[in-house]
């Protein structure tokens, strides 16, 4: 049997079964639930000690608290896979950020919701049909029928298979829709994706480097001996000095490229070289010493708090990201009075943000170029991405200013 | 006699193409540079024929030297020779008038063909290469009536492209030998193109040739 191809109607029933299957333990989570619900309102009627609707967050709350417990995302993502047929990236992080624990929950609390519903058609509802249908396919009158009359044999046939049809194709969009939205609660958040796409491009970065070690280092050494050799060929016979130097020099660059390619196979052996953590906070002096070494003159604030505050590496380092592109681009702008860096945490206790600023000349009403796709939009994109704010322009003195501000998650 | 001018940075590749030139009685190697700069300096005093251009040089790099060179009145031929055939610095050199290029690994009777076909101009280098180059460039707006071309000029620039001769495009089309000359000079001229190396760039790039339904 193949895999949910849907072309196939082998494949097609299969994974409608599953997909049932995946509802029906929803179901089985819900009817525990229920039992709980139903134990408690006859103690709580008993014993009259509480009003009534006590029972109901008493028993809500550890629905939606389900999906918090560890291993539980675990479970519902392979589920989601095995059973829903979900194709879509869906992720078990390391480390459970706020957003992936609410969606967790409520995606828990859907599979049982959801799930309830559907058991609770299937196993109530169908069998219910089935009692009902020999009295309505004989002409007698149901007691829930409204009208006067029997409904007639014909007519009762036709609720009968109706009814059946309806409860299945429930079932069916149910979990069709629980396949569907299961990346959205399970999958990747947009945090997710931006520290997925900075470490793809940090291995871009990695194997662009070796390439272009391959290119100027060994391809330069090889086509040096082709070159030589065909050279050496061409004048052995009539300048055999001239062809032995041409030996010498082949002799040497293969050598040196020899050497070349063991240390670098070396490094390759030696497994993924540790990822340099992207700079953050901590890297802000060098920065700045850096700048200052190439000439630009720099006026900085560091709030000396930054020092004793852990903030997330993504914070951190969009914050080193945010100083060094607009550094750059007053440098670009060279010299015209002071450029000023001030960074700084504001803000209460539990909605602490973090800022930069970079004021610099306005470079004559021209603003500061894009640079490779990765200048101001990026950061930009960055800042969004994050929850902070961007604004860049002229500050109103004549000057050109960047400033960023970031929310410091209160985890960290 | 063909002069040359050899181009770069490393003086071992220098001395191997120059004894490569001079085994052969019609080219001689009238002088050889370090970079760029030196190079505009030394072409400026001993107009040659031809250079044979490193592209990537620290400095002032080939294309850039090439773009000098091709300022001088009259200008040489510039023949760019790089260790890959992939490297994009061969495509902009080719853009902005190199007249062909040449692998360092080529056999010496590649080299010394490469430098009389550039010094000639009757033939494209490497069209399988130089489509391929064209290929990974930015996509181009197919605009096959830009130059308003007959369909016979059309017909010889797509056979230039594919690196056939002048001779080769007349028996090919069954024309004369001097009417394939001229329809050459047309679309040269069409073109703005200074070589038929150029012109087929231009073809590609602006898909009057060969390229793929985008």
């Amino acid at each position: 049997m193949t895999a949910a191809g849907g072309a196939v109607p082998g494949s097609r029933v299969r994974r409608i079964l599953l997909r049932t299957a995946f509802l029906l333990a929803g179901a089985a989570l819900c009817l525990a639930f229920l039992l709980l619900q139903t134990g408690l309102v006859q103690v709580v009627r008993q014993s009259g000690v509480a009003p009534l609707w006590v029972a109901v967050p008493v028993v809500v709350a550890p629905v939606l608290l389900l999906g918090l417990l560890p291993g539980v995302r675990e479970v519902e993502v392979a589920a989601a896979r095995s059973l829903l047929g979900v194709r879509a990236e869906l992720v078990t992080p390391d480390h459970l950020r706020a957003e992936h624990r609410w969606r967790c929950a409520v995606w828990v609390s859907l599979h049982v919701v959801v799930g309830g519903v559907a058991g609770a058609a299937l196993v109530v509802g169908l069998p219910g049909l089935v009692t009902e249908a020999p009295a309505l396919v004989a002409g007698r009158r149901p007691g829930w029928w409204p009208g006067p009359g029997a409904p007639g044999a014909l007519l009762g046939l036709l609720l009968v298979v109706l009814g059946t049809a309806l409860v299945v194709a429930a079932v069916v969009m149910a979990g069709a829709a629980m396949a569907r939205w299961a990346p959205w609660f399970l999958g990747p958040t947009w945090r997710d994706r931006l520290l997925l796409a900075e470490d793809r491009l940090a291995r871009e970065a990695q194997h662009q480097r070796l390439a272009r070690e391959l290119h100027d280092g060994i391809g330069h050494a090889l086509s040096l001996i082709s070159l030589q050799a065909v050279a050496g060929r061409r004048v052995v016979g009539v300048e055999p000095a001239r062809a032995e130097a041409s030996l010498q020099v082949i002799e040497q660059t293969a050598r040196s490229a020899l050497d070349e390619l063991d240390a670098m196979l070396g490094s390759l052996r030696d497994g993924p070289v540790p990822r340099r953590p992207a700079p953050g906070v901590a890297d802000l002096e060098r920065l700045v010493a850096t700048h200052r070494a190439l000439g630009l003159q720099l006026e900085t604030e560091l709030d000396p708090e930054l020092g004793s505050t852990a903030l997330p590496g993504l914070v951190s380092s969009t914050v080193h990201q945010v100083a060094a592109e607009a550094l750059a681009n007053a440098a670009r702008y060279g010299p015209g009075g002071p450029v000023r860096l001030r960074v700084g945490l504001a803000g209460e206790p539990h909605r602490r943000r973090v800022g930069v600023e970079v004021t610099s000349r306005a470079a004559g009403g021209a603003q500061p170029r894009r640079t490779g796709g990765r200048g101001l939009r990026g950061m930009a994109e960055r800042v969004d991405v994050l929850g902070g704010t961007m604004t860049a322009g002229p500050d109103g003195h004549g000057r050109w200013a960047v400033a960023v501000e970031l929310p410091v998650p209160e985890s960290s | 006699m063909t002069t040359v001018v050899l181009v770069d940075d490393e003086p071992m590749v220098r001395s191997g193409l120059r004894m490569i030139l001079e085994s052969v009685p019609d080219l001689r190697v009238v002088g050889e540079a370090g970079d760029g700069a030196e190079a505009v300096a030394l072409v400026r005093a001993v107009r040659p024929d031809v250079v044979c251009m490193d592209v990537r040089m620290p400095g002032v790099d080939g294309i850039r030297a090439t773009e000098l060179l091709l300022a001088l009145e009259p200008p040489p031929k510039v023949l760019v020779v790089t260790t890959f055939s992939s490297d994009d610095h061969v495509f902009e050199a080719l853009r902005v008038g190199a007249a062909g290029f040449l692998l360092k690994r080529a056999s010496a009777e590649e080299v010394v063909n490469a430098v009389r076909a550039v010094a000639a101009g009757d033939q494209l280098l490497y069209p399988e290469a130089v489509r391929e180059l064209a290929l990974r460039q930015l996509r181009p707006r197919p605009d096959p009536h830009a130059f308003a071309l007959t369909a016979r000029e059309a017909e010889v620039l797509a056979l230039m492209a594919q690196g056939l001769s002048n001779a080769e495009i007349a028996a090919s089309l069954v024309l004369g030998l001097e009417t394939v000359r001229t329809h050459v000079a047309k679309v040269l001229a069409k073109l703005g193109a200074r070589d038929r190396t150029q012109a087929v760039v231009v073809a590609y790039t602006r898909g009057l040739v060969g390229l793929p339904p985008s």
